[in-house]
Parts: structure tokens; C-alpha cells; sequence
């Protein structure tokens, strides 16, 4: 005998608030996945936009390279350029401002070129000083590049810097 | 029931989406973009340099030329001339003066070995400048404290552009 569906019960409709959260989890999705496209989207894009940056900073170091590897007459216009925005006596009123009461030079060699590079013999009474000196050397603004010699720190110090002039804050 | 399940799946793989794909990406186009700001600053820093270099350039080739109209192609016996009278207003003692002339490409030069007050030598060696015809190439100056508190050797070697011969 065939059951009588008719006399089934009907299954429930769908209430209001299972719509309403089944309408909330679709919106939950789709902003999950347009969260997820947009992260993507931005990423590529900041990642073309760095590499495109980095490539024109490394073409402009290149470019700025070439320029500076000119003809001889050019170098020497440099180096006069160099001269008159680096004379000694400024180079060492600037070293002066910087020496501690217990440090002294013992020798200074200033190479002119396209740029100035200084080299010295330090003197210092103390390791302290020393460190004073080193202190004040770097945060200079008219000094950079610099390099320390070996220093043995005990006692009476002897050692050597070298360093680049920097002709934009001469004056 | 049906519709249960479903918002209920739908919620677990928006999750999923979410801190698997979107947090992950989030994170490194921050990444990303902190090197886009890093890149910006070298290239700014590469094109002020590039700049820098340029009017360097520019300023030499000026004050060359100012410098061979103010003295044009002088002689030897000139440049010693001039060298000897910058030193003998100087109060230095023992004078070493060296005059090379041109060599190739390489312009005339003056190396001067002087010995006097520290002061006195830095103000020499300033003298050896593009308003009396000389490019300072190299100058050293060694205390020499034995002698008298003060006291210093000075070592200079200067170009002398569009000399000699």
C-alpha cells in the first residue's frame, strides 16, 4: 500500500532568522573575498611601484657614477671647486670645534680631489677622550665616511681617522 | 535547518579566506609598502646627490676658467716666481720649494717642504689657492713638539691648470 503524502506533514519553511543569518554569513563572505582581492590588488601594486622606485634610484647612482668618471680637465674643475669650498683653514677651525681638551693632532693630510678626504693622527691622553672625540666626529655634520684605526686603549692613545669632508656645510 | 548549515559554512570559509589569504596579504603589502617609502627616500637621496654632483661640476668648470683668465698659461720661471712669493711673506723656515712643469696631461705642480708655527703653515698653505693660480692637491702638516710647542712641518703639493712649457 502507497503512503498518503498528502497526509504528511509539510517540512518547515525557511523562518525570517535563518534568512537573516544566512543573508549576514553571504555578506561575512563577500567581504572576506573582496578583503582578500583588495590585499592582493595592493600588494601587487606596492610591490611593482617598489621595484620600479628601487630600479630608477639604482639607474640615477649609475648615471651620477658616470658622471663623476670625467675627463682630467673636469676632475681638476672639481677639485678646484673642492678647494675653494674646503680651504685648510676651514677644514681645521671645523676639526678644531671638534677636539676635547685632552686630545691633540699629532698629524693631519688633507687629500683634495672631487671631494676632501681628511686623515688623521690622534693623540689622545685617555681612552675617554678619545671617545669623546669619536662621539663628536660623528655626529658632526661636516664629517662622514669615517674610518677608525685600531686603537689599543690603554693609556696614552695614538691612533688614526679618516674621514670625508662634507663641502655643503663648509660654510 | 538547511539554511543553518549553510550561513554556518559560509561564515567558516569566510574565515578561512579571511586569515589565511586576506590577513597574510594584508601583512605584506604593508611590507610593501614600507619599501615603496624606502625606495622613494634613495631615490630622492640619488638625485640630490646627482644634483649636488652636477652643480659641483658646473662651479669647477666656472672657477677653472675664471682661473685661467686670471692667470693665463704661466710659465715656469713664473710659477716659481709666484710659489717663492707666497712662501717669503710667510714667516717659515726651513724652505724646500720643488717646481715640476707639465707632464703629458698632467698640469705643472709645486710640492713646498716649510717648517714654522701651526698657524703660520695653515695660512701658507691657504695662500697656495685659485686666487694666486695654484689647486691645492694635498697638504700635511706634522706636529712636531720636540722643537717648540706649536711648531709643525708643512708638506703641500699644488696644480698649477693651463702652465708650464
Amino acid at each position: 500500500m502507497r503512503p498518503d503524502f498528502s497526509a504528511q506533514p509539510r517540512p518547515p519553511r525557511a523562518s525570517f532568522a535563518d534568512l537573516a543569518l544566512l543573508a549576514t554569513a553571504g555578506f561575512v563572505f563577500l567581504s572576506a573575498a573582496w578583503t582578500s582581492w583588495r590585499a592582493s590588488d595592493r600588494l601587487s601594486e606596492y610591490r611593482a611601484a617598489a621595484a620600479q622606485t628601487w630600479a630608477a634610484a639604482k639607474a640615477e647612482r649609475r648615471a651620477s657614477v658616470h658622471r663623476h668618471a670625467r675627463s682630467p680637465r673636469a676632475a681638476l674643475g672639481a677639485q678646484v671647486a673642492t678647494v675653494f669650498h674646503a680651504s685648510p683653514p676651514v677644514v681645521l677651525r671645523d676639526l678644531q670645534d671638534l677636539l676635547p681638551a685632552d686630545v691633540r693632532l699629532a698629524s693631519i693630510r688633507l687629500e683634495y680631489g672631487a671631494g676632501l678626504r681628511v686623515w688623521l693622527q690622534v693623540v689622545a691622553r685617555d681612552p675617554a677622550a678619545y671617545d669623546q672625540f669619536v662621539d663628536r666626529l660623528t655626529v658632526s655634520p661636516h664629517f662622514d665616511a669615517i674610518v677608525l684605526g685600531s686603537e689599543s686603549r690603554s693609556g696614552e692613545m695614538t691612533t688614526s681617522i679618516a674621514a670625508s669632508y662634507r663641502e655643503g656645510h663648509a660654510q | 535547518v538547511i539554511a543553518r548549515r549553510i550561513a554556518l559554512s559560509l561564515i567558516a570559509a569566510a574565515a578561512l579566506l579571511y586569515f589565511a589569504l586576506a590577513l597574510p596579504r594584508q601583512r605584506a603589502a604593508g611590507a610593501a609598502a614600507d619599501d615603496h617609502r624606502r625606495a622613494r627616500a634613495a631615490l630622492q637621496e640619488a638625485r640630490a646627490e646627482a644634483a649636488a654632483v652636477q652643480r659641483h661640476r658646473q662651479e669647477g668648470a666656472r672657477l677653472l676658467a675664471a682661473l685661467a683668465q686670471a692667470s693665463p698659461n704661466p710659465t715656469l720661471p713664473q710659477i716659481r716666481t709666484r710659489a717663492l712669493q707666497i712662501i717669503g711673506a710667510a714667516p717659515v723656515s726651513n724652505v724646500r720649494l720643488t717646481v715640476t712643469d707639465r707632464q703629458g696631461a698632467t698640469p705643472p705642480s709645486v710640492r713646498v717642504h716649510a717648517q714654522g708655527s701651526f698657524l703660520d703653515l695653515v695660512s701658507l698653505a691657504s695662500r697656495f689657492d685659485p686666487d694666486h693660480g695654484f689647486v691645492l692637491g694635498e697638504v700635511r702638516l706634522t706636529a712636531t713638539r720636540d722643537r717648540e710647542p706649536g711648531a709643525a712641518t708643512l708638506e703641500l703639493a699644488a696644480l698649477v691648470p693651463g702652465g708650464g712649457q
